[in-house]
């Protein structure tokens, strides 16, 4: 009789034991997901998409700088001065504010090269995303999504272990970052997202 | 035939065994606190007593030597001893504090979200799940 009450004490240890054997990796699982999520917000937007910004930028500040040279003087027959780059107002303690100057100078510059600069952005872009995974917008929004889900899925797991630990009268404590909603959830539920 | 109620998604009664395991704890490291406490003061009582000894054995050196050294030995082992104790005691502590603090900041994020979510409180929590209205100063004893 004692034989057999130590059989069923050592077999409920082997099973506490694979039980949170198999909590740890669970939560391993979420870390790793959550790191996956992180670098997928990280990962660099493909040249293409690069380039289209600096297309826009560029497009912003060429104009920008045609607009604030006052080329309407130009057109004036009585007009005194001719175009000038402008100058913001002079402060007492700093002096003239040449950052207008200097905008009007850079538009410029992408007005008359903007070629060149393209080329040579793209040949640094493509230096610095050599050998990374790029993604676009849509790609992102996708396999974040998906990544969330298989993290969802995960947290519902753990949270099932637990819940079964518990009811095997061992004390386990929750991460204080999990999600409420799954801690909260009805069993039914959580079998559910545990899938 | 009458729709069936959809199954509830949340089970706010929940919140009832987060508090729990907060509450234990908080309890234990209040406990492991008061362990601490008595720990140190019997190490210092040792330590006091440790000193007497030693005063003693200098003033009696030639008779009961063998018996003041046996019994300074026997102090400064116990000394180390407890000296060990507390240095547990105080592992112990750092665990358990954080995970009194995880536990109730745990309980306090499930507690928002049951708010949030409209799902009913237990009774047992309503108490703790009342927002902390501090009055301003002066405004103490009711208006005059």
């Amino acid at each position: 009789m004692i034989g057999g009450i130590l059989k069923s004490l050592g077999k409920a240890r082997t099973a506490t034991a694979e039980g949170l054997d198999a909590l740890d990796g669970l939560r391993e699982a979420i870390a790793q997901k959550r790191m996956e999520i992180t670098a997928l917000h990280r990962a660099p937007l493909p040249i293409a998409a690069a380039l289209a910004r600096f297309d826009a930028w560029a497009d912003q500040h060429a104009t920008v700088a045609i607009d604030s040279l006052g080329i309407d003087r130009l057109l004036d027959p009585s007009a005194m001065r001719g175009i000038e780059l402008p100058i913001g107002p002079i402060s007492a303690n700093a002096g003239p504010d040449t950052r207008p100057a200097v905008d009007a100078l850079l538009g410029l510059v992408l007005l008359v090269a903007r070629d060149q600069v393209r080329k040579t952005l793209a040949g640094q872009l493509s230096d610095l995303t050599a050998g990374k995974e790029t993604l676009t917008d849509a790609e992102r929004a996708r396999l974040i999504g998906e990544v969330e889900a298989q993290l969802r899925q995960a947290e519902a797991m753990e949270e099932t272990a637990v819940r079964s630990l518990e009811e095997s009268g061992v004390a386990v404590s929750r991460r204080a970052d999990a999600d409420p909603s799954i801690v909260l959830a009805t069993n039914s539920a959580l079998a559910r997202l545990a899938g | 035939m009458p729709k069936p109620e959809p199954e509830p998604e949340f089970d706010a009664t929940r919140l009832l065994s987060l508090a729990k395991a907060r509450d234990t704890r908080r309890a234990y490291a209040r406990s492991l606190a008061e362990k601490y406490q008595t720990a140190r003061e019997e190490r210092q009582d040792v330590t006091r007593r440790l000193a007497l000894a030693r005063q003693n054995a200098d003033l009696h050196r030639h008779g009961f030597r063998a018996e003041s050294d046996a019994q300074i030995a026997l102090l400064e082992a116990q000394e180390r001893e407890l000296t060990s104790r507390l240095y547990e005691i105080q592992a112990e502590q750092d665990c358990i504090v954080g995970e009194a603090s995880e536990a109730a900041s745990l309980f306090k994020s499930c507690l928002d979200f049951a708010h949030g979510r409209g799902l009913p409180i237990p009774a047992q929590l309503v108490e703790q799940a009342k927002p902390r209205n501090f009055a301003p100063l002066g405004a103490v004893g009711g208006a005059a």
